[in-house]
């Protein structure tokens, strides 16, 4: 059993990564792999939506011999991510209430 | 290359898509294959899937994200027509490729099977209608000079009968756009169960 991943979530996670460096596309889905599992086939139209969106730019570096394509967060992909990570917060404690309650009975 | 045959067939399989999505995909995986040093068709169908299979579903996200963020910007406006039926079909696509691909291959069958005989007996009705119509103006306007009160009743009736159908054909119109939305939510809904969860 696994705990569906929202598109905005997916988002957030991403943006979080990019807020700390730029990344290229293989990285990032190793980065993000640590977390979750998500399908090699679903990375790429998140960071096109992101792009789409403004929240997220891209630029070329050479290595090696050949491309590499970095994606790099913006100014409004950082309160974009505000927002996101504001929203799991509050579900975050919200959730862990209930949780936490249900533990403390047990014990008793 | 095997890479390069990899990329060439899934080029093939995004041709939906504009030249410049096109190659940002490709780019992105042309990327990923050579950073995840998978240097043989096997080692790359085994991470990314057939090239039939990771087009599908690129595609049916993009059509997703697309109905989705049509509905965010416009909120009371709904999908159009074109980008429902778009979408229906590229999650019929994408289910193919799950392991529930005979069920849905076996419902998207009957579905036509179903809606394809209602819709060649509308057809049928509007054609017999068409003929009623044309003979009633063609009756009324060789009797009007014999007989102005006859002629004039079948030319009414002609036009009568001619008018009703081209409310008809609105009003048909406008019931296909409501079944196409109610499909493309409920394929929406089917594809957020079966092939996400597939990841």
């Amino acid at each position: 059993m696994e705990i569906k991943v929202t598109a905005d979530l997916l988002d957030g996670l991403v943006l979080a990564l990019l807020s700390k460096k730029d990344y290229y596309g293989y990285a990032l889905t190793q980065d993000i792999q640590e977390a979750l599992t998500i399908s090699e086939s679903t990375m790429y139209p998140v960071l096109r939506r992101l792009k789409k969106n403004g929240f997220v730019t891209t630029y070329d570096q050479p290595y090696q011999g050949r491309n590499r394509r970095y994606y790099q967060i913006t100014a409004q992909g950082t309160e974009h991510l505000a927002r996101i990570y504001k929203m799991w917060n509050d579900f975050k404690i919200s959730l862990d209430q209930i949780f936490e309650n249900k533990v403390i009975d047990k014990e008793s | 290359m095997d890479k390069e045959n990899y990329l060439t067939e899934l080029a093939e399989y995004l041709a939906a898509l504009t030249p410049e999505e096109r190659a940002d995909v490709l780019e992105f995986y042309r990327e990923f294959i050579d950073d995840a040093n998978l240097n043989d068709t096997k080692a790359i169908e085994q991470r990314l899937g057939n090239p039939k299979r990771l087009s599908r579903k690129i595609l049916a996200d993009f059509s997703i994200k697309e109905v989705e963020m049509q509905k965010e910007n416009n909120a009371n406006q709904k999908a159009s027509l074109k980008a429902n039926s778009n979408m229906i079909l590229k999650v019929i696509l994408a289910l193919l490729a799950t392991p529930a691909a005979l069920v849905v291959l076996a419902t998207v069958f009957v579905g036509l099977t179903f809606f394809g005989s209602i819709g060649i007996g509308i057809i049928s009705l509007i054609c017999v209608l068409v003929l009623v119509g044309i003979v009633c103006l063609y009756i009324g306007f060789s009797v009007l000079l014999a007989n102005l009160m006859a002629g004039i009743f079948y030319l009414g009736l002609g036009l009568l009968v001619l008018g009703g159908l081209m409310m008809a054909l609105v009003l048909l119109y406008w019931i296909i756009k409501g079944v196409v939305q109610f499909t493309a939510q409920l394929s929406q809904k089917v594809y957020q169960r079966l092939v996400k969860r597939s990841n």
